[in-house]
């Protein structure tokens, strides 16, 4: 298990917990470069929300630069909690992405940022032209949710055990 | 996740100072006058500690002596700062553990008693830590490693009632696992949590131990009251006791082993307080001479317990948020994107940003994009028609930076002109992007005063006109009628209940949202603003030609001056048994696919079958796959779109549709729909084809070309073929009637297109009121609206001629295909298959009749961006 998202040390080589999930990390640039016209980018500004909780929003964000910070709870402008800082190079919305439930949380801007987003009208239209990528891309994916079953299983297990 | 700053750096170097000195000036007391020291030392300073950790560890964390020393040699830049070796790291808590147990138990019978051996443990521990510091990187040398007072500090600390942001590390160098100075609040929880057996183990070991170690050091006679070994043996039983106790729990009790850590840790604290609160008076008192009283001690222990059970409280909140973060979110990576993005950046391909007012929505647009294109792509709220700046359906407000957009054509120019809107309006489907620019999705209007684009020129004698329809023909003739006659009256009658909406949007209905919101193209006050009478929901049974007058199927009568048809047409269905039965439609008006939408979730429909391969089959096919439904396309000829595609295009379209999910069946005539075999129910579920095929169906849907609604036309005594006859006025054969859109027929053509439409219907209001202009054919554009696929297809696309020259190129890679048929030197037709960007230049060198005879290698080498006209700027092309 890995506890990256708590420990999110900005040196490259941190210490045992930088072990951390990749997406396709079978791709090459010549994949990326075929997903990427399928993409559309956005600027935020630092406090700009990306995502809002609740909101039904079926995309997958790639994190270009900047900070994001994860918040949950508040549904109405109550309290919120800050759940994870997530830096560039990541991927946000993958569970939304999947199974098309209204948004967990909200994500928000922290510094001056710029997200790829992938949307579920473009992934169909991704999926037509380049099937086989797709798959990779949702099997990969889905690789990554049953990762995180068995982090929770294992955790749950352990806890409990 | 680290804590924030909020005390400036030089407070706390000053802080350090104090603490090293005072550590020091401790170790000379204890040598010069050891009962002082030892009472002051091991007496109050060292058990106040624990309840430092406890409150606010990281304050203790930036004044200990201990991390002065060890981060001195980092703060001068003289430490070696290697990676800790694995073994050292594997074990550095053990060691950890090992020293705290080694010290605590040596004070019962060394440190308590003897000053300079205090002091000795005190300048050893300085003098360790300075060399960690030295070696190691970061606090991976002594503090977050190998530290006695660590394990404690991780028990105690664990969600501290005041975070103090660690000041020694900037910047981080990521030293040391779970670290607890980075993120006091869960390191422990991770530690717990770990995969490694052995590293959970040890954070259970030792609080395990915990309580059994403190009721050993209060509760064991210190030698030479017993021997060293039998003091030992009482720790070891302690211990043993404790760790036994802590297993039991752990074992028996169906709780996390953080919530048993937890109650340990707590009680550890109270243990220990409770013993050394009354020592700490003790000493007080004999340094300063204050006797403290037992009600005090009493109360110390009591407060105590309430802020250790609010502790144990927050602490068991904690884990829960923990344990979904844990489970929940741990970040996915995908480093390759960025780099590639980056290199991209780097290569200088700098892009256009576009803001989206209000909002401030900022987005960062591929150059030669269409704003439609951007806007649609970040499914912002846009209606879209004909796409290519005809139909109106998309005006947007350029809010900044106009001059950033690509040049407006012509057609988009008459559309903005019918629009009448402000002078910043463009046609989103238009306005390529080439540099920064900001754009409002809802046009504003024209300023007050501002001057009108037409300049009235009528006949006077015309006081009344009548336009029957309420399509796009028949308001684009009641809106020019009104231009050029700003008094006469004008009545608009139609049969459908809707004001003019957007039909080439009407498939949207059936999988979209937003019903007929945003459908419709001028405000309901358009029609009052103008002075047009508009019937909706009428019938015109009857027109008088010598009366000059139109009967309503409601018994009112209308006369007329002049008379314009614009009835359009009807869909056409081809003869087809038990067409007509429920779950049978045809798509032609907005109510059609309101119906189908309806049907389609009454009835759970799960299988639909589209009759008709052309432009508005794929598009309903399209409609009905979003919508969930499995949708079959039969096509009568061998391919699709054959009146807009040639075999080549229309088989890169094939696989893409099929790809997306679509089943295309051709050479495929429906001969009879039918419901279930022995069923009651009358709704269609079956469609049998020609050859005998046999396919489940839930919807049917016709979608085989249109007929000219001239039943109207014909009964006046019109002269009709197809459709109502009209010269180049639009003109029928009464001089007094005039007929636009989908019903007449011009040069023994009828186009069913949107902007021919516009285009005949401001030629047949200009003649009909007395003005004149000439209408001389439309080269057919037509594009498919399927999300995803960019096909235009203009005019003649496949050779007619020996001598007609075609450049066809194929780019099997992406998909893309693009071909051009020239006679006489001039491009007379085009298909393009995946190149939106060379839609508009292509279309207008049609439009145009340039002559591209000197242009064939450029065009044969691909370059046809080339076609834009002198002056406008060459869009890139977009990378797939």
């Amino acid at each position: 298990m890995s506890f990256g998202s708590f420990f999110d040390y900005p040196d490259a080589e941190a210490g045992d917990t930088a072990e951390e999930i990749v997406l396709l990390p079978q791709w090459s640039d010549t994949e990326w470069s075929r997903l990427l016209p399928y993409t559309t980018t956005r600027r935020f500004r630092a406090g700009e929300s990306v995502i809002r909780g609740g909101d039904v929003d079926r995309s997958l964000y790639f994190v270009m630069s900047g900070d994001v910070e994860v918040l949950l709870g508040a549904p109405r402008g109550r309290r919120t909690r800050r759940l994870a800082v997530v830096r560039a190079g990541s991927v946000i919305g993958e569970q939304a992405f999947v199974d098309g439930q209204p948004r967990s949380a909200t994500v928000r801007s922290t510094t001056d940022s710029e997200l790829l987003r992938l949307s579920q009208d473009a992934f169909e239209t991704f999926a037509a032209r380049d099937p086989a990528l797709a798959m990779d891309l949702i099997f990969d994916l889905a690789r990554i949710l049953s990762l995180r079953l068995r982090t929770s299983q294992a955790l749950m297990a352990r806890s409990l055990g | 996740m680290q804590v924030r700053a909020r005390v400036p750096a030089p407070v706390w170097h000053t802080l350090r100072v104090i603490s090293v000195g005072t550590a020091l000036g401790m170790c000379v007391i204890l040598m010069l006058r050891p009962d002082l020291g030892l009472t002051l030392w091991w007496g109050l300073v060292v058990p106040s500690l624990p309840l430092l950790f406890f409150v606010a560890p990281g304050l203790w964390r930036n004044i200990c002596p201990l991390a002065a020393m060890n981060q001195a040699p980092r703060l001068f830049g003289f430490t070696f700062a290697n990676k800790l070796p694995s073994w050292l790291r594997q074990n550095a808590y053990l060691i950890g553990i090992g020293m705290f147990l080694l010290f605590v138990t040596a004070r019962k019978w060394l440190f308590n008693t003897n000053g300079p051996a205090s002091a000795g443990l005190i300048l050893f521990a300085l003098g360790s830590a300075f060399v960690g510091g030295v070696l190691f990187k970061g606090k991976s040398g002594w503090c977050s490693s190998i530290c006695p007072l660590l394990p404690v500090q991780r028990i105690y600390g664990q969600t501290p009632f005041v975070r103090v942001r660690n000041s020694h590390c900037a910047p981080c160098v990521g030293c040391a696992k779970n670290c607890y100075d980075f993120n006091p609040a869960v390191a422990y929880l991770a530690d717990l949590n770990d995969a490694d057996r052995h590293y959970t183990g040890y954070r259970k070991f030792f609080v395990g131990i915990f309580p059994g170690l403190i009721v050993a050091f209060f509760q064991t006679p210190a030698p030479p009251a017993i021997s060293i070994p039998q003091m030992y043996l009482r720790f070891a039983i302690a211990m043993l006791l404790s760790l036994g106790a802590f297993y039991v729990l752990e074992i028996f009790f169906k709780v996390t082993t953080h919530k048993i850590t937890t109650i340990f840790a707590m009680a550890a604290l109270n243990l220990f307080y409770w013993f050394a609160f009354p020592k700490m008076a003790t000493a007080l008192s004999s340094l300063v001479g204050i006797t403290v009283p037992p009600a005090v001690i009493w109360a110390l222990r009591g407060l105590l317990l309430v802020a250790a059970a609010a502790w144990l409280a927050r602490t068991y909140l904690k884990e829960g948020l923990f344990l979904l973060q844990a489970s929940g979110s741990s970040t996915v990576r995908a480093p390759a994107l960025g780099a590639l993005r980056q290199r991209q950046a780097a290569a200088g391909q700098t892009q256009p940003e576009m803001t989206i007012v209000p909002g401030d929505q900022r987005f960062v647009v591929e150059a030669g994009r269409t704003l439609l294109e951007v806007i649609e792509a970040n499914n912002l709220p846009i209606e879209a028609g004909c796409r290519m700046g005809v139909c109106g359906a998309d005006p947007v407000a350029v809010v900044a930076g106009m001059e950033h957009l690509g040049p407006i054509g012509d057609d988009e120019r008459a559309t903005l002109r019918r629009l009448n809107l402000a002078e910043n309006t463009r046609m989103a489907c238009c306005a390529r992007v080439a540099g920064t620019c900001s754009v409002a999705l809802k046009p504003e209007r024209k300023r007050k005063g501002a001057a009108r684009s037409v300049v009235p020129e009528y006949d006077h004698s015309i006081k009344r006109v009548v336009v029957i329809g309420t399509g796009i023909a028949g308001v684009t003739a009641a809106d020019h009628v009104r231009r050029r006659h700003p008094t006469c009256e004008i009545h608009l009658v139609g049969r459908e209940t809707h004001y003019l909406y957007n039909r080439m949007a009407i498939s949207r209905l059936i999988y979209g949202r937003s019903a007929m919101q945003g459908l419709y193209l001028m405000p309901e006050s358009w029609y009052d603003e103008n002075q047009i009478t508009c019937w909706l929901n009428t019938q015109a049974t009857h027109i008088d030609r010598t009366a000059q007058t139109v009967a309503l199927g409601t018994g009112e009568t209308l006369s007329y001056d002049r008379l314009i048809l614009a009835m359009g047409s009807s869909s056409m269905v081809p003869p087809i048994d038990g067409f007509g039965r429920p779950g049978t439609f045809v798509l032609r008006e907005a109510d059609d696919a309101m119906r189908i939408r309806a049907f389609a979730q009454d009835n759970r429909a799960r299988q639909a079958v589209v009759a008709g391969g052309g432009l508005l089959g794929l598009e309903a096919a399209y409609a009905l796959h979003k919508l969930g439904l499995h949708a079959v396309v039969l096509e009568r000829s061998d391919r699709l779109l054959k009146r807009q595609l040639d075999a080549r295009a229309s088989q890169y379209l094939r696989e893409y549709l099929e790809n997306l999910g679509l089943e295309i069946i051709v050479n495929a005539e429906t001969t009879e729909v039918r419901p279930e075999a022995g069923s009651t129910e009358e709704r269609v579920r079956e469609v049998v084809l020609k050859d005998g095929r046999c396919l489940p169906c839930d919807v049917f849907l016709v979608a085989a070309g249109i007929t000219p609604n001239i039943a109207l036309a014909q009964e006046a005594g019109l002269a009709c073929k197809r459709g109502v006859l009209v010269d180049e006025a639009m003109r029928s054969s009464d001089p007094l009637i005039f007929a636009a859109g989908d019903l007449a027929e011009h040069a023994g053509q009828i186009y069913g297109l949107w902007p021919t439409a516009v285009e005949q219907a401001e030629v047949a209001a200009t003649n009909a009121i007395g003005a004149t202009g000439r209408y001389s054919g439309t080269v057919p554009v037509t594009i498919l609206k399927v999300v995803g696929v960019d096909v235009t297809s203009v005019g003649q696309f496949e050779a007619a001629h020996p001598d007609d020259l075609v450049i066809a190129l194929e780019d099997p890679a992406e998909n893309r295909y693009r071909k051009v048929v020239i006679a006489d030197g001039k491009i007379v037709g085009a298909i393009l298959l995946g190149y939106p960007q060379d839609a508009s230049p292509v279309t207008a060198a049609i439009k145009q009749g340039r002559d591209v005879r000197a242009l064939l290698p450029e065009l044969q080498g691909g370059n046809w961006a080339i076609l834009a006209a002198p002056g406008q700027p060459v869009m890139s092309t977009h990378v797939s």
